[in-house]
């Protein structure tokens, strides 16, 4: 994993509406028991695009946890549903797409839908607290365009290191490619979204 | 061409769980881990059955219940891969990448395939398999190899 937590540190889910759009029962209700271990108590499984977007229209959610293949139904299209239609707070929630279908491609897909991160299947109680972690502590703006509603994809660009000359050729990261079918880790999806240094 | 708006949401999710109050983090992984070891026996038996079904769809050759076996197959890996059942897992995500490609693609299913990921899935279920890497490996092993024939076309 990319990022160690603090096992010290302190979250409090226990006012937090969550919303689980999972197709399958066992594994939404499987999710839910991981999120009611870190105190959890409003947390709303949805097995299909429909029953999220009724969900949502009656109590507004704080995060969102989506399994991008649902079988008849795409759980992208409730993301971007979420993001042109339906009404603040919920609209700018942040959510978390799921799938064991995580190549490059995968991804970027989610992301253009307006998800905030990516996890890659199968999901742990640690890789789902490192994710949540992750989400408080990313306060990217949202942008609302013709072709785009979601977190800004635009990562913050730094600059090279103060005092330095700049990054070398080396040190830029192999750049992924579009052919690779195999799945990403979640370290290499972690580097699509993290934000970082870039020569200007 | 519109322009771009962009501002800040309102963080609800940060603000309540940054809220006073609340558990550390290892507390609340332990208790996740908990809960998830408490239901093993019931995520698992839940994959018996949904596989029970499973096996007599594939035996029916019904090209009209394959979305509902990936569906099964997605269920078995996400339930699997939670509980480290790695051969189990690595079956089912095999079985729903044949079918996802099938269902994407169209065609004549592969049906003696997905039959063999089928009786693959519920041998390493079998005590006696799923208590033994090897056979589990062995399991693995053929499967691969009917993949790769599938795939060889």
């Amino acid at each position: 994993m990319a990022a160690a937590i603090d096992p010290k540190g302190k979250i409090n889910f226990t006012d937090v509406n969550l919303l689980l759009l999972e197709q399958n029962e066992s594994a939404a209700d499987l999710l839910s028991q991981i999120f009611a271990g870190f105190g959890a108590q409003n947390c709303i499984k949805a097995l299909s695009v429909d029953d999220a977007v009724n969900a949502v229209g009656r109590k507004p959610i704080d995060i969102a946890i989506v399994e991008a293949d649902l079988g008849n139904d795409d759980g992208l299209d409730f993301i971007r549903w979420l993001r042109r239609s339906a009404s603040e707070p919920s609209r700018s929630a942040p959510v978390l797409v799921a799938s064991a279908i995580a190549t490059a491609p995968a991804v970027r897909k989610a992301l253009a839908a307006g998800a905030n991160f990516f996890l890659a299947k199968p999901i742990s109680g640690s890789t789902i607290m490192n994710r949540m972690v992750w989400i408080l502590k990313d306060n990217r703006p949202f942008v609302d365009c013709e072709v785009y509603a979601g977190p800004d994809r635009r990562f913050k660009m730094l600059g090279p290191p103060p005092g330095s000359d700049g990054r070398r050729g080396a040190d830029i990261k192999t750049r992924l490619s579009e052919a690779a079918g195999d799945n990403l880790s979640q370290d290499d999806i972690d580097a699509m979204i993290k934000p970082q240094k870039v020569q200007l | 061409m519109t322009k771009p708006r962009i501002y800040q949401p309102e963080r609800r999710f940060a603000q309540k769980a940054n809220a006073p109050g609340g558990i550390t983090i290892g507390e609340a992984l332990q208790r996740a881990d908990r809960n998830v070891a408490a239901g093993r026996e019931r995520y698992l038996g839940a994959v018996d059955a949904k596989l029970k079904v499973a096996v007599e769809q594939a035996k029916a050759e019904d090209a009209t219940r394959l979305v509902e076996l990936r569906s099964t197959a997605s269920e078995v890996a996400d339930l699997a891969g939670v509980y480290e059942l790695d051969e189990l897992c690595a079956a089912a995500t095999s079985l729903r990448h044949l079918l996802s490609t099938l269902i994407a693609g169209g065609g004549e299913p592969p049906w003696a395939a997905i039959r063999v990921h089928m009786d693959a899935m519920v041998s390493l279920r079998r005590p006696d398999i799923s208590g033994n890497s090897q056979a589990r490996a062995a399991v693995i092993e053929g499967l691969r190899q009917v993949v790769m024939r599938h795939e060889a076309g």
